[in-house]
């Protein structure tokens, strides 16, 4: 996405001073912003990509997740249970069986546990444990960035917002964005402040600007066409010439018609209060991410950023107060799991059915939130003449691979191990009657085109090759990180590679147009 | 002539590099080749390449005279940029690109609500009436003249499209500045295109591109109705049309516009508002004053009885404000704006050269240089252009001593090993001037002692020969054939927008002979000329 490359490039070639983009200045002042001082970050070829990673914390149940009756190299699939919600965008899923943190179990082994994966989920570093607060919590800090800010430096530099960070407060989140120079974003968890953030210094047209916004479009979009026999006939160097006036046009032309999609919506009330207990909110809920998400997709929407992280968790949430579930409905045994919260959930055995359908159901909730963002996202308008969910990749992620915690089948650790609800050992996968629950790799998939740089309406599995270990799949996820910052434009002089690098060997080319 | 003589001069301007302990013209000639030789091929400039913006100066001109309106003006664009001695769109002024797009919509925009508000067809039109038809009308008068082409009835309903969309909203005054906004920023407005006659590989514009390109030479404008008439008749098909529509431009007073605006750049006073300078009683306000002196002066010029080279450098008739005269010293007959003024001979105002638009653009401060004055004069008089030193090079430069004059200094200069190869010849071309500083005071004496202004050149050419003051060495200048030749290779340029190829020769050496008798009969020979109807080198 590094903005106009080839064309302006080779104009600077000939013979071109830089290109200045004095109405930058504006919206860097004081004075507020409004959708005809937004600068757009374009890529070379006119499309606006954007880039999420969407944390859906706690892992999951690959018995209900992992795509069913997969055929014709992956172009036939029928989604789980927990993908289910996503079905309308179907066409545009790439489901991926097979990606591994390879570079977490070099440092680790086969334990997985919420910390370190939060740390590496999106660093796909090595991390250092440090006890911030007694001698027995340990807390994991990885020595690298995170790919969306490093995406997020590269091709944010004319954006509002370079990128955008929301998700609960719960401290696990802490280790999961860092900047390449150590920083940690902010992360917004209260509608009302992210509000603030975004659209306080919001400047409305009013009925006055707002016709004459209307009729410089007109004027621009008349002077517009009808320069193609021009076009055909000129010099290549007189022809770049025109291009580059033609683009200054439309992209005058864009930032007019981005009023039409952006319309920030009234500020929230402040959510970060628990309704219930009046004490902090410590997870997920319905009315706080609700109104998160929509304001996400009108910031997308109004081209604040290209980059943006939902830590979409539940540690310390209680469903019952969130009204997520329908609690009683499970017949969990109170002594265990009564007020437990969805976190206790991810380290029961999948042979505990009570849990594990609430986890399963709780997956579930969260797919039909993340439809709805997507619905939105499908049914906009982008500046291409597209829909955004067409120039958008949303990058599921986790900080674990099972609500068991496994990195490899069978396995199970943690200090559940001690839970009473695990006494008695823990049964085959066939004495459970689920031997399909048997995970093959990160609950990972993408969703949306970006931009047509990346193949959609598949399932991959990944695992029948094995590069850096038993049961680690083709791939690292730090290689189809490298992969996705290739699709948003970032070449290897700029990004030579991400996270260990002995784990970041090649790209993930079965995803790439 | 012979032709490759008159190109002998260019020739060896693009071979001949010089390095000199000289200073910084600041800013003057971006992009410009070292020396400043006209470039083979270079930046797009007035005249052949298939697609070229015009210059700020053309689109205003061109707004001007199409709107009627000779107050337009383009708010906020960059000032004109120079390349090689010929005015160029340049990198910066009329790209449509980053920023800009937003500046330059809202200064045609600015343009078009004036043209509604005025006295003009188009405000009558904005004032009255209940339906578009009379904006209609403007429409299918004003097109053709902003396209430079023939319009048909779906071009004029595009711009009426845009006025019926607003005019609900808006009102007719601002509906139509909003459409005529639209005609202003489409490429056909802002662009001159030379694509020859489509399925024809002739090698020729087509009539309305070589009527475009004839305006814009001569008028610095867009072709007029009369102009465009003649091109969709087809009378820009025979010679004895393009001769008649040639002569009908040259006469028309737009013309002087069209030369000034060659001359000032030529000369490199299109940098004067640009030129920051402070000190002495030198302001904005008598720079103004000296551009103004300039243009009428070069006005007058091509107006007269057979303008030649020779009296374009050499004429004690000027153009002067109250506040210029006092400047200059000279006593001012009276009234209000520029007066006709006779220069005494006390005032060493001899012509163009003399004049403090020159004078000061061809320095880089308070101080006058014959290195800068002189590079000036070898490049844009002799066509010898000159490089610049190396580190090295400039430390060989000797050492200023107090009390010593300019000329002194120079003198020392000139003499020096490692300096003298290129600073012979610079200062001996630029001494003439030091009677003047560097902004264009006329000063007598320096460091006490009487300025000398005598000089002898040496380069090889008929203007050689010893020189007792400035009077007799414009004199020189002015008559001699390889500074017309050099001239007429500029003014070649500037029409054909390309440097000079061989196959030009022909008109280079007419071009420059007739400089030498009516620099009016010159230009007619350019774009009456095969080569100036032809889309490339022929």
């Amino acid at each position: 996405m590094t903005a106009k490359i080839a064309r302006r490039s080779l104009l600077r070639g000939l013979g071109g001073a830089s290109l200045a983009l004095p109405f930058l200045a504006s919206w860097r002042g004081d004075s507020g912003w409004n959708v005809l001082n937004v600068p757009v970050a374009m890529a070379g070829d006119g499309r606006p990509r954007r880039i999420i990673f969407w944390a859906g914390m706690l892992g999951s149940l690959h018995q209900y997740w992992t795509p069913k009756n997969t055929s014709n190299g992956g172009k036939t699939f029928d989604l789980n249970e927990i993908m289910a919600p996503l079905a309308p965008f179907k066409d545009k899923l790439t489901v991926l069986t097979g990606i591994n943190y390879a570079s977490l179990y070099k440092q680790q082994g086969a334990n997985g546990e919420h910390s370190s994966g939060a740390a590496h989920m999106l660093t796909s570093a090595p991390y250092d444990i440090v006890y911030p607060w007694d001698e027995k919590t340990t807390y994991h800090l990885s020595r690298g960035p995170s790919i969306d800010q490093v995406i997020a430096k590269r091709v944010g530099k004319d954006s509002r917002f370079r990128s955008l960070w929301i998700g609960d407060p719960s401290p696990h989140h802490n280790t999961e964005v860092k900047a390449e120079d150590g920083s940690v974003p902010t992360r917004y968890y209260d509608p009302a402040q992210y509000y603030d953030l975004l659209f306080k210094d919001f400047q409305g047209n009013g009925p006055e600007k707002e016709k004459a916004r209307l009729s410089r479009l007109s004027a621009v979009s008349a002077a517009l066409p009808g320069y193609e026999h021009l076009s055909t006939r000129l010099s290549p160097s007189d022809k770049l010439l025109l291009d580059e006036h033609m683009d200054g046009l439309r992209d005058m032309e864009r930032r007019l018609k981005l009023q039409d999609a952006c319309a920030p919506p009234s500020r929230p009330a402040a959510r970060f209060s628990d309704p219930v207990t009046g004490g902090t909110i410590l997870g997920l809920g319905q009315g706080p991410y609700d109104d998160l998400f929509s304001l996400s997709a009108t910031a997308l929407s109004c081209q604040l950023t290209n980059v943006m992280t939902v830590s979409f968790a539940g540690y310390g949430a209680t469903p019952r107060d969130r009204g997520v579930l329908d609690y009683d409905s499970y017949g969990l045994d109170q002594n265990v799991w009564g007020g437990a919260d969805f976190h206790r959930y991810s380290h029961a055995h999948y042979t505990e059915i009570a849990p594990t359908r609430a986890l399963r159901d709780l997956h579930v909730w969260r797919m039909k939130k993340l439809a709805a963002f997507v619905d939105k996202l499908s049914k906009t308008p982008d500046l291409d003449g597209r829909m955004m969910l067409d120039n958008t990749c949303i990058v599921h992620v986790s900080d674990i691979m099972t609500g068991l915690h496994d990195v490899i089948p069978g396995q199970r650790w943690g200090y559940s191990n001690t839970d009473p609800a695990y006494a008695g050992g823990v049964p085959t996968p066939a004495q459970a009657g689920v031997p399909d629950g048997v995970p093959k790799g990160m609950p990972m998939f993408l969703l949306g085109g970006l931009g047509d740089k990346i193949k959609t309406g598949l399932h991959l599995d990944l695992t029948a090759e094995n590069r850096y270990g038993p049961k680690l799949g083709k791939y690292s996820h730090g290689e189809l990180y490298l992969t996705l910052a290739r699709a948003m434009g970032i070449d290897a002089a700029a990004l030579p590679t991400f996270g260990d690098p002995e784990v970041c060997k090649r790209l993930v080319d079965e995803v790439l147009v | 002539m012979n032709a490759r003589a008159v190109l002998a001069p260019l020739a060896l301007a693009l071979v001949v590099g010089c390095s000199g302990a000289i200073g910084d013209l600041g800013g003057s000639d971006p992009g410009a080749t070292p020396g400043g030789a006209p470039s083979p091929g270079g930046a797009a400039v007035t005249g052949s390449l298939p697609l070229r913006p015009l210059t700020p100066f053309e689109l205003q001109t061109t707004l001007s005279d199409v709107l009627g309106d000779p107050a337009v003006e383009l708010a906020g664009l960059q000032p004109p940029a120079i390349v090689s001695g010929v005015e160029t769109a340049g990198e910066k002024e009329l790209r449509w690109s980053g920023g800009r797009a937003d500046l330059l919509e809202q200064a045609l925009f600015a343009v078009a609500t004036r043209a509604t508000s005025g006295t003009g067809k188009l405000a009558a039109c904005a004032a009255g009436g209940s339906d578009l038809e009379c904006f209609r009308g403007f429409l299918s008068e004003t097109l053709p003249l902003l396209y430079r082409r023939a319009v048909s009835s779906d071009d004029v309903k595009a711009v009426v499209t845009v006025a019926e969309a607003n005019v609900a909203a808006l009102g007719r005054k601002e509906a139509m500045a909003r459409a005529l906004e639209s005609a202003l920023m489409s490429v056909e407005t802002l662009y001159l295109t030379s694509v020859g006659l489509q399925g024809k590989p002739t090698g020729e514009l087509s009539a309305y591109e070589l009527a475009a390109r004839m305006s814009y030479a001569v008028w610095a404008s867009a072709p007029d109705k009369e102009l465009l008439d003649a091109a969709t008749k087809g009378d820009l098909s025979a010679q004895t049309g393009i001769d008649a529509q040639a002569k009908r431009l040259l006469a028309d007073p737009r013309s002087q516009r069209g030369i000034a605006r060659f001359v000032l750049a030529w000369s490199n006073v299109l940098n004067l508002p640009s030129r920051a300078k402070s000190g002495g009683s030198w302001s904005s306000a008598i720079a103004n004053d000296a551009l103004t002196e300039t243009n009428k002066y070069v006005g007058a010029w091509w107006s007269g009885n057979a303008p030649t080279f020779a009296t374009l450098l050499n004429n004690d008739k000027s153009y002067l404000t109250q506040a210029l005269a006092d400047y200059y010293g000279v006593p001012f007959p009276g009234g209000t704006g520029a007066q006709q003024v006779t220069m005494p001979p006390s005032s060493y105002r001899l012509g163009l050269l003399t004049q403090a638009s020159f004078l000061t653009t061809s320095t880089a401060g308070g101080a006058s240089s014959p290195t800068l004055r002189g590079r000036w004069a070898m490049e844009r008089l002799m066509c010898m252009p000159q490089g610049l030193p190396d580190a090295n090079t400039v430390s060989k430069a000797p050492t200023h001593v107090d009390g010593e004059q300019t000329r002194d200094y120079h003198e020392k200069l000139a003499a020096a090993e490692g300096c003298k190869g290129c600073h012979v010849n610079m200062e001996a071309a630029g001494v003439p001037f030091e009677r003047f500083d560097g902004y264009g005071k006329l000063r007598l004496q320096e460091s006490g002692k009487p300025v000398r202004v005598d000089t002898v050149l040496k380069f090889g050419k008929d203007a050689d020969g010893t020189y007792a003051d400035e009077s007799a060495y414009f004199k020189a200048l002015g008559n001699s054939s390889t500074v017309r030749a050099c001239v007429a290779s500029y003014l070649v340029r500037y029409a054909l927008g390309r440097s000079p190829a061989d196959s030009d020769a022909p008109i280079v050496a007419k071009v420059s002979e007739q400089l030498g008798t009516d620099a009016r009969a010159a230009m007619l020979t350019l774009v009456t000329s095969p080569n100036f109807r032809a889309l490339a080198k022929p």
